[in-house]
């Protein structure tokens, strides 16, 4: 995340959850001793072309990050938010985090000529 | 639900134990179940400029009214008819939240870095109001006994993104037990209850209604506010709040609640309309201290109705 984004999230927690996924936490949420539904929230996803992440993983990364942010128009974002692609023209093939004006919206994987959605049905908007 | 409270609804005793507590406000407390709550959100600051995301609303043609105690919460003049189902809300921007349930919190008053305990926390409204309310930062344990309603504070959590969450599954009168004694510097009990409060928004609470069914929670209650303020670290702040408006409920919890040595605070939220506690209720005399809790009808602010007390456990 440090590499593709520029960013560290040095003070919070990386809790690994399963094979695949990481959670994020605060210090004293990880260190308190009781038997946990969950901790903190989820944050990224393994997949075979980087880290997935989520939108609320969007946030903590997308206020500082450098590099590997698209910026929508609000029409995009609304279909965005539908949970559909978008057709756009970005720099590499990769993983981007999502944004219009102060609100992120997750992350999509760009193969070149689409931007996959990424973003869970259950927090699409219904039509 | 505009035309006034069905009468077969109304059982006798509660006509007679009500026209007792209002008198001749008890058709005015009538008037306002009937009618539909104002619909309000709650913004997410940790997520969101709560002044762009405003002006953003604003734009789609929102009438947003500030809610007087808490910076963040807006009453919704006009707006869209789902309020769960737009893109803000969806990215967890705001949460759709009843003005008076954000009361506790600001009661609660909860600083960043603390140890904080929401005991009874589903659906997550108060947990993920206090945890923006803490910048994040320290620990909040928010717990439920049911899993069902421990999925839907799991979702919440999330998408508010309150990151210093830990969430439980427990029965919350083993909270000493599985959380351990003093341990926590605040702690909210926003208690299971016959959520008279929220007739307003759903009639069942009224047909459900019987001093039987308040006798029966009224025991569960205290049992949770006595485990609760088990794991209090002396000088911490409890807060304990119901939706409803029923005595043995709330100021004979409370008044328990003194009994073991705790203190009730003065509170002090700008803004909001509130009455002071029962001193005497029926056959029980709760004493003078009453007036430091909050009673809060639903014709004080226009909200469902809530009970709000503050305590402390004193340093020995």
């Amino acid at each position: 995340m440090e590499r593709w984004f520029g960013v560290s999230l040095s003070e919070y927690r990386l809790i690994k959850s399963g094979k695949k996924r990481l959670r994020l936490t605060t210090p004293e949420a990880l260190e308190f001793g009781v038997k946990d539904v969950v901790r903190g929230v989820y944050l990224a996803k393994k997949a075979p072309y980087g880290y997935i992440i989520s939108i609320e993983g969007s946030y903590l990364i997308g206020r500082c990050a450098e590099r590997h942010v698209v910026e929508l128009a609000f029409d995009q974002f609304r279909i965005w938010m539908r949970g559909e692609d978008l057709e756009v023209d970005l720099p590499e093939r990769g993983i981007y985090l999502i944004r219009h004006g102060r609100a992120f919206a997750g992350s999509g994987y760009y193969n070149g000529k689409i931007l996959q959605n990424l973003i869970p049905k259950s927090r699409t908007v219904e039509p | 639900m505009s035309d006034g409270v069905p009468a077969e609804l109304i059982k006798p005793e509660f006509e007679r134990r009500y026209r007792e507590l209002l008198g001749d406000e008890y058709e005015i407390l009538l008037s306002f179940m009937a009618r539909r709550p104002i619909p309000s959100i709650r913004i997410n600051p940790m997520k969101v400029d709560p002044h762009w995301l405003v002006g953003r609303l604003e734009a789609d043609g929102w009438e947003l009214e500030p809610v007087p105690w808490y910076e963040y919460g807006y009453r919704v003049r006009k707006g869209t008819e789902r309020l769960g189902n737009t893109e803000w809300h969806q990215l967890g921007l705001y949460y759709v939240q009843e003005a008076a349930s954000m009361i506790p919190p600001v009661a609660l008053a909860p600083e960043p870095g603390e140890r904080v305990l929401d005991l009874a926390a589903s659906p997550g409204s108060k947990t993920t109001q206090i945890s923006e309310m803490m910048q994040h930062r320290g620990l909040i344990v928010a717990n439920d006994v049911a899993p069902d309603r421990v999925d839907a504070l799991v979702a919440n959590v999330q998408r508010m993104g309150s990151i210093n969450v830990v969430v439980t599954l427990s029965d919350g009168r083993r909270a000493p037990l599985l959380f351990g004694e003093g341990v926590f510097d605040r702690v909210l009990l926003d208690a299971p209850c016959s959520s008279l409060g929220e007739v307003r928004r759903s009639w069942g609470a009224l047909a459900r209604w019987s001093p039987r069914s308040v006798n029966r929670i009224a025991r569960l209650q205290l049992s949770l506010a006595k485990a609760a303020y088990r794991t209090l670290r002396e000088g911490g702040v409890m807060v304990y709040s119901t939706c409803t408006l029923e005595p043995k409920e709330n100021e004979w919890v409370v008044y328990n609640l003194l009994q073991l040595g705790a203190e009730l605070e003065e509170p002090s939220i700008e803004g909001l309309r509130w009455r002071p506690g029962l001193e005497r209720w029926m056959d029980w005399e709760f004493g003078g201290e009453m007036r430091r809790v909050m009673r809060i009808y639903p014709q004080d602010n226009d909200t469902i109705g809530f009970f709000v007390a503050v305590l402390r456990k004193p340093i020995r």
